[in-house]
């Protein structure tokens, strides 16, 4: 039983040092709008290698979310394709 | 020509104004010349912890909006020589003064004092604005609590923002029996979140709210550990190199017991 009570307050500065390091990142995250659209061309740029991405209605979120009481923060882009091009066949 | 220092934090509460009274009492006690000023314009503060309420006659906004000349608005402090305040206007507003009349009056009070120590008001506006606008260095006062430290981050990218990269961090209402058990994040956590470079611990202790009751900077009391803290920080403030106090419980009790004995012989 004395284990356990030092368990749980142990506990209690790491939850405050996981969350704090979570709200950081994500406060941190928080880039200006230049660098966003930097991000959504670039990003757009690579795909248009690929696909024919519709780059006018692309969109690139950096969001956070709750998975299983743990805070992640990721990048979610949005790219419309209109079409796939078979790279193959064109060469 | 002195330096000026602002005492900042983002969060309100956490003893921006505490530390600024302190550290300038600690200053001037060490021989330092030394100017506090209160920027939190319209909730004035600084002049109650340190007891000198009663003698205000011109403020920060009268010297900016030139009703009287800075010499006229400074308190001198009685106790510590070499101490000044000038207080905050408390029926204006923060909107009154802007950045660069306030790196005007800083770069002033610098020819005449070698700390301008400017304790910032609460919030991310226009008052802290103005307040950082005449510093070279910054003390960021946190506690281990997370809206805290989150507001320190916060801080330390405006600041970093604003051209000020000589940050300092304080570690203030510190708790050794908690941080003991495992309920406070210690001073190493706080320091690896923020990376900032660490200037003093100050713990937290019944003899600071004794002390502003009173109106009497802690900085006088030797045998108060938190009196002590703040002396070591004005010490590094001034170059020296002062090893942090160790502020468990046992430590403290023992420097009591050995100060009171070196004491009795006085």
């Amino acid at each position: 039983m004395i284990t356990k009570t030092k368990q749980r307050t142990e506990e209690s500065k790491e939850i405050a040092k996981e969350r704090l390091k979570n709200i950081l990142l994500s406060d941190r995250i928080n880039v200006s709008n230049e660098v966003h659209e930097m991000i959504k061309t670039d990003v757009v740029d690579v795909i248009k290698d690929y696909f024919d991405a519709n780059e006018a209605k692309s969109e690139v979120y950096i969001t956070s979310c709750n998975e299983d009481s743990v805070i992640r923060t990721s990048l979610i882009a949005v790219i419309p394709i209109n079409k796939t091009r078979n790279k193959n066949k064109n060469d | 020509m002195g330096k000026t220092i602002v005492i900042t934090s983002g969060k309100g509460g956490v003893g921006k104004t505490t530390t600024t009274a302190n550290l300038g009492a600690a200053l001037a006690m060490f021989g330092k010349s030394v100017v506090v000023v209160d920027a939190d314009i319209g909730l004035r503060n600084l002049d109650v912890v340190m007891g000198l309420e009663n003698r205000i006659v011109y403020n920060l906004v009268d010297v900016i909006e030139g009703k009287c000349r800075i010499k006229q608005a400074l308190i001198k402090d009685k106790r510590y020589e070499g101490l000044y305040l000038l207080a905050a206007a408390q029926t204006k507003d923060k909107d009154c003064i802007n950045p660069l009349q306030m790196k005007k009056l800083c770069l002033d009070l610098q020819e005449s004092f070698e700390f301008v120590l400017v304790d910032s008001p609460a919030g991310i506006e226009n008052g802290f604005k103005n307040a950082i606008a005449g510093a070279s260095q910054s003390i960021i006062v946190t506690t281990p609590e997370i809206s805290a430290v989150r507001d320190a981050d916060r801080i330390i990218g405006l600041l970093e923002a604003g051209g000020l990269y000589q940050n300092h961090l304080l570690i203030n209402r510190v708790r050794p029996d908690l941080i003991k058990k495992g309920d406070m994040m210690d001073i190493n956590d706080v320091i690896d979140i923020l990376s900032l470079s660490l200037i003093g611990v100050v713990p937290d202790n019944k003899d600071i709210v004794v002390s502003t009751n009173k109106g009497e900077p802690i900085a006088s009391n030797d045998k108060s550990l938190a009196g002590r803290a703040f002396k070591n920080i004005a010490a590094r403030l001034m170059g020296q190199n002062i090893p942090f106090l160790d502020l468990k419980d046992n430590t403290s009790v023992l420097v009591r017991f050995a100060e009171a004995i070196s004491g009795s012989g006085r």
